[in-house]
């Protein structure tokens, strides 16, 4: 895994570069395509490998993984821009959930994001930072351990709700090292499985990240993510317990040609600070993109 | 005495903001209002582009034309009169529709 990301970083080291600083993007995390003013349409797609899932328990602890060991997943995205300062993307997946030699594969769920620049970068100011209005649904259409019907739930592809998404983006892009913190607030909307009716929480999300354009204009991109997802209401039983993860990134990103950009990602969830109740894995993507 | 005063201070910001008017034109435009200038280094650039501060702080030797794309009018001018206050500038009408221009910075060389 390390290896086949060396091997990208240095494609896309050999490989003629074109770029330019951008928006606080890189953790390919629900917003895996991010416009800039000078785009009007463009396209990602994106490949990943997930492995090494271990489940971690309410008190922290590792345990190994009783469903999926490797998930493997392609991301198509399309976004396009509404004015300099706004655009927004559809985003679909196909996803295949591993263990051993068992394997099923399903589509994902409809996510719809966008953005909207509240301030935009000036270069007469230094301090003036890039602040984007973050908002989202997700559409739930696919199955979730809620429904599975495999016993080591490799039919599960999503967490079986849909989801309103609003929070902040802030980057400043004009110092060497280009500081960016975003904030995301997430809810789950409530449905009924089988007659029982769920009630999730707010879910908050919290992105710091650092990026760099060098060497030769390969643009770096290092961050931390929290998430904090409160109690699930489960009518008639008891709540479904709070989780907390922490993960981290690293991308490395080049323009190709002027309308072509490719991104290698690698992160690890689940694997930094105190996690409970959640999962932890590694992932490695590659993602490419085309504007128009 | 204060109507003159106050008048002279118009005069003196409405002078200089005129003097960063980025120009509306196509490419069509620019070639005819630069014909017969020689070689010139153009300069496109966005106020929100921040790879582009770099070619707007630097000395150049020939004549040099700043061109706005992708941006807002006053958010150009207001940019450029902060680097190049003494510039001839364009505001891009799908200029970089014609020289197929996708990102930026980016600069030209050529003899109009």
């Amino acid at each position: 895994m390390i290896k086949s990301f060396a091997f990208g970083l240095l494609l896309l080291l050999v490989s003629n570069q074109k770029s330019f600083a951008c928006a606080s993007c890189g953790s390919s995390g629900d917003d895996p395509l991010v416009l800039f003013p000078n785009e009007v349409y463009k396209l990602l797609i994106q490949t990943s490998k997930g492995m090494e899932y271990s489940n971690i328990d309410e008190k922290g602890t590792l345990r190994t993984s009783g469903g999926t060991e490797t998930k493997l997943q392609t991301t198509a995205s399309f976004g396009a821009s509404l004015s300099r300062k706004a655009f927004f993307t559809i985003t679909k997946s196909f996803i295949e959930n591993r263990r051993g030699d068992r394997k099923k594969s399903g589509f994902g769920d409809w996510s719809f994001s966008g953005r909207y620049s509240l301030t935009m970068l000036s270069i007469d100011d230094d301090w003036s930072p890039q602040i984007q209005w973050l908002y989202g649904y997700k559409h739930s259409t696919s199955q979730s351990t809620k429904t599975s019907r495999d016993p080591y739930l490799l039919d599960v592809f999503g967490n079986g709700f849909s989801e309103l998404k609003t929070g902040i983006d802030v980057w400043w892009g004009q110092w060497v090292v280009k500081p960016g913190l975003a904030f995301a607030l997430v809810k789950p909307l409530s449905r009924s499985v089988a007659g029982t009716q769920y009630t999730p929480a707010l879910v908050f999300r919290t992105t710091g990240s650092v990026s760099y354009l060098q060497p030769v204009n390969v643009k770096w991109v290092a961050g931390v993510t929290s998430e904090k997802k409160e109690n699930v209401k489960v009518e008639g039983a008891g709540d479904l317990p709070r989780s907390t993860t922490h993960s981290f990134f690293l991308t490395a990103e080049t323009m190709v040609t002027d309308s072509d950009t490719i991104r290698l990602t690698y992160a690890e969830t689940g694997t930094i600070g105190k996690n409970i109740n959640t999962f932890s894995s590694k992932n490695v993507s590659v993602s490419y993109m085309h504007s128009f | 005495m204060i109507k003159r005063f106050i008048l002279l201070l118009g005069l003196v910001f409405s002078s200089s903001a005129l003097s960063m008017e980025c120009k509306e034109a196509d490419w069509k435009l620019v070639k005819e209002l630069q014909k017969g200038k020689g070689p010139t280094d153009v300069v496109f650039f966005a106020s929100w582009c921040s790879s582009c501060k770099e070619h707007l702080k630097a000395d150049y030797k020939e004549n040099v034309i700043f061109i706005s794309l992708f941006d807002e009018k006053n958010d150009s001018e207001r940019v450029l009169k902060h680097f190049k206050p003494n510039a001839t500038c364009y505001f891009s009408v799908e200029i970089e529709k014609g020289l197929k221009i996708k990102s930026l910075p980016k600069t030209l060389k050529v003899t109009f």
